[in-house]
């Protein structure tokens, strides 16, 4: 993200390894020193080191093709409180603070680049993947589980475990918009891949919530005799999923009035953005995510201001990214992930051979372009924040087997969220949609001198 | 007020800031120490309108750390430059002994009054570490103000010149007197023991580390890379330094010279960064307001004669130093006898400086070297600003007409 990446010359790499030793090794002695350092200030070290650590190791990773999202995931795992003890569980959780920032920039970012055009253009491809993606696996993942029937459902009766089945059928059919937009932000990919990709994960996540509403609703009363299915869920998803786009639809026309009319310090008034319009989201239980992809949509497609817009999210999300995916990755549970691995990798692979086959049958019927036909699956491998998301729901609103539920989901999702990245800047890469990175500032410098 | 809405507050003031950048005119907008939001932070604060309560300015603690970090690693970055130019090695070494001079005057002035007369609270240990603060914090001369007068009314010539340089040089010594005073009070639990020496060794080395380090990474960095590896290792140094119990801006300072001595992209970096100056200032020094307690000052009278040597001691010192630049050097002779006056600007390297210490030693010590610095911007603000003003038209470098 950060490099000319096919330019490096060996002696550059071997700076960054220098540099990324001194990095861990301030930390090290930091740690080992001043242990029992507790405080609100010992969150900064953990921010920085991430945002280092993962910078540099993007770049070493690199090497072997991997997207820079994948060095920032390695650098948070080896550095977390699973392997080498170097930032704790508790600046862990306070690392959430970011996460609301970058989800609000990736929702944004997402929503621009939503051109209406495009998805004029495409809208039949995505419909059917949409419609393919959701039932098969869905329903294929739904049967996958209720067959290999992991430890925590083995005492259920039958239709509990049809219950859990497609709440597990739900968590597969989420998919990382943070991913794919990291990757895409990182190869500057364009062409019908990143365009369909874009497309499909942005709008797959408004089904997402729908799904989960009715899902949650059907699986009561299967899980729980006791329960009876209730209504209730869908007036309030209809409520929060028509306040949100209101509200998107306002914040993004402030935006681009304010993009037209000052259009300076855009930083400062994405921060407030991050911050403050999540806040109040929240309090009056709109949907954050949804809110600030139409807020994006409305700015690029009702205004003159999208480029304009975009580029300042790229600008400040650069940053927040590398903190982002570093801090999902310290936050990954590997010991988990050491414990269900048997049941997560069935799980994993299984989701991506029906990813794969539902893209297929997808394609064929709508004609799409040899690209799409190709790799229109590999964007759809990655899992990160919604499907965590979920697992905690499902956490919450079943305290029976919940938590079991969320850990193997944990387990998986960590598959998907190293793998998935790899996949699909592999497939960019292929169809020659990724681009050349942009000049760095040892060239702005020559130029100018 | 929540958490967030401080926040919005402050983003707030920031935009204000950066709005501030750029332009003549606007560089003379507002008072050159900023002394208006440290006012409008003792308003909105827990003394006052309570809008800000002690909590929220604790929760906000490690963003103050990053901000004062910040504006240390810009004035480290620019250090021995004024506007683009290197500052001559005269002014320098003026500029840094006259420092040093008022520094240790105001600490010995203070030291002699508490051995006299012991305030409650403050034993003898404190009272070192007070009368080592108050010389810190009152040793520079803003060169904001040098700067604000000078583009207000359009003030060019070699008085003009001397003052900026030697109010920029100046910095040096309340950052690293910040840094050496601190070396005496490493955090407690650590696993290791060094000497003071030793640990003003070790801020150091982590300071020029983290700048090689940085400039390393700056190496064919692009856009938004550039700035990650700036915050990165700022947020690294900070972190490391609090646990420490290291002076966090001498950290920065240090990491903003190293980076300017090593890096090549020097000039663009120093292009980058210098517009965030105010945007990170204003927020700050509203915290610093918000935070500045001075009941305990209000009802001891012994206190408040602290606070009194001190800026008295400061006032000493700044026109002892005029008058030695007055004998010493030829471009300051036509600034006659009021040169001293002019020094007593004072701004947010003091209060900066003062802020760490009340961050690191909360209660009477840090609290009354924060009243300090305030007074010191005040007295600055009433005193300075005009008498230079005059000083430059008398010497002929303020023209008729913008006067």
């Amino acid at each position: 993200m950060s490099a000319k990446a096919h330019g490096k010359t060996p002696l550059a790499r071997m700076m960054d390894a220098f540099s990324l030793a001194m990095v861990f090794g301030i930390l090290w002695v930091a740690t080992r020193f001043a242990p029992g350092f507790r405080g609100e200030a010992g969150v900064l070290g953990a921010v920085g080191f991430l945002l280092l650590a993962g910078t540099l190791m993007s770049e070493l990773v690199e090497v072997l093709g991997v997207p820079h999202l994948t060095g920032y995931l390695l650098a948070g795992i080896l550095a977390g409180p699973h392997v080498l003890h170097l930032i704790d569980h508790e600046s862990v959780q306070r690392l959430e603070l970011v996460n609301t920032l970058a989800i609000a920039l990736i929702a944004l970012a997402g929503g621009a680049e939503l051109r209406l055009d495009a998805l004029k253009q495409g809208a039949k491809s995505l419909s059917w993947a949409m419609l393919f993606q959701t039932v098969v696996v869905l329903f294929g993942m739904g049967a996958v589980f209720f067959v290999a029937r992991p430890g925590f459902v083995k005492d259920m009766p039958l239709q509990a475990v049809l219950g859990v089945a497609l709440l597990w059928g739900v968590v597969s059919i989420t998919r990382s918009p943070s991913a794919a937009l990291g990757v895409i932000s990182q190869t500057r990919a364009n062409g019908p891949l990143a365009r369909f990709t874009l497309a499909f994960i942005m709008s797959s996540d408004v089904v997402v919530v729908v799904v989960l509403a009715a899902a949650i609703t059907i699986a009561k009363p299967l899980v729980d005799v006791n329960a009876t299915m209730s209504l209730e869920a869908f007036g309030e998803l209809g409520h929060e999923l028509l306040g949100s786009i209101a509200m998107g639809t306002t914040l993004g026309l402030v935006v681009a009035g304010y993009l037209k009319l000052i259009g300076r310090q855009l930083l400062v008034v994405l921060i407030a953005l991050g911050y403050g319009a999540t806040e109040v989201l929240r309090y009056v239980r709109f949907e954050p995510l949804l809110t600030f992809i139409v807020a994006g949509f409305v700015v690029q497609n009702l205004s003159a201001q999208g480029e304009k817009f975009l580029h300042a999210i790229e600008e400040t999300g650069g940053v927040v990214y590398v903190l982002f995916f570093a801090g999902a990755g310290a936050h990954l549970n590997v010991p988990l992930l050491r414990e269900f691995w048997p049941i997560a990798l069935l799980l994993t692979g299984t989701r991506g051979l029906f990813t794969f086959a539902a893209s297929k049958i997808a394609s064929r019927v709508a004609k799409d372009e040899p690209a799409l036909r190709t790799w229109g699956w590999a964007p759809l491998v990655s899992q990160a924040g919604v499907a965590l998301g979920i697992a905690q729901v499902v956490a919450r609103s079943f305290p029976t087997f919940g938590p079991a539920f969320r850990d193997v989901a944990i387990a998986c999702i960590a598959i998907n969220e190293l793998v998935g990245p790899v996949v699909f800047k592999f497939a960019l890469d292929r169809v020659k949609e990724s681009q050349q990175p942009q000049p760095s500032l040892t060239d702005v410098e020559e130029a100018a001198t | 007020m929540s958490a967030i809405a401080l926040l919005m507050g402050l983003l707030v003031l920031s935009y204000l800031g950066s709005l501030l950048v750029g332009g003549q005119g606007k560089a003379a907008r507002g008072l050159p120490s900023g002394i208006e939001y440290l006012g409008l932070g003792v308003a909105v604060g827990p003394d006052a309108l309570g809008l800000v309560d002690r909590g929220m300015i604790a929760e906000f603690e490690p963003i103050v750390q990053v901000a004062l970090g910040w504006l240390a690693f810009v004035v480290g970055l620019d250090f021995g430059r004024v506007d683009g130019r290197r500052v001559r090695a005269g002014s320098l070494a003026l500029g840094v002994a006259g420092a040093v001079m008022t520094g240790v005057l105001v600490a010995t002035a203070t030291r002699a009054v508490l051995a006299q007369s012991p305030v409650s609270g403050i034993d003898d240990h404190a009272a070192v570490l007070l009368a080592a603060g108050a010389g810190a914090v009152c040793a520079e001369t803003t060169r904001a103000a040098v700067q604000w007068v000078a583009a207000r009314w359009s003030a060019r010539g070699p008085v003009t010149d001397l003052l900026v340089e030697l109010a920029s040089a100046d910095d040096f010594v309340p950052l690293v007197a910040a840094g050496a005073i601190f070396a005496f009070e490493p955090a407690a639990g650590l696993t290791v023991q060094l000497p003071v020496a030793g640990w003003i060794v070790a801020a150091l080395a982590l300071g020029a580390l983290l700048g090689t380090v940085t400039a390393l990474l700056l190496r064919g960095a692009e856009g938004y890379a550039v700035w990650g590896a700036l915050i990165g290792t700022l947020l690294l140094g900070v972190g490391t330094a609090v646990r420490f119990g290291m002076c966090t801006i001498f950290v920065t300072f240090v990491m903003g010279i190293a980076l300017a001595g090593v890096s090549p992209n020097r000039r663009i970096l120093r292009r980058m960064v210098r517009p965030t100056e105010r945007a990170v200032l204003y927020p700050m020094l509203l915290l610093a307001g918000a935070r500045l307690d001075a009941r305990q000052i209000a009802e001891s009278r012994a206190l408040l004669s602290v606070v009194a040597i001190v800026l008295l001691a400061r006032i000493v010192g700044k026109l002892a130093t005029g008058v030695i630049l007055n004998v010493s050097v030829r471009a300051a002779r036509p600034a006659g006898p009021a040169l001293g006056v002019v020094l007593l600007a004072s701004g947010p390297v003091s209060t900066s400086c003062a802020f760490v210490f009340a961050l690191r030693f909360p209660g009477v010590v840090g609290d009354t070297l924060l009243v300090c610095a305030a007074g010191s911007s005040v007295l600055g603000e009433i005193v300075s600003t005009l008498a230079l003003r005059r000083l430059l038209t008398h010497a002929g470098e303020v023209a008729e007409a913008a006067s």
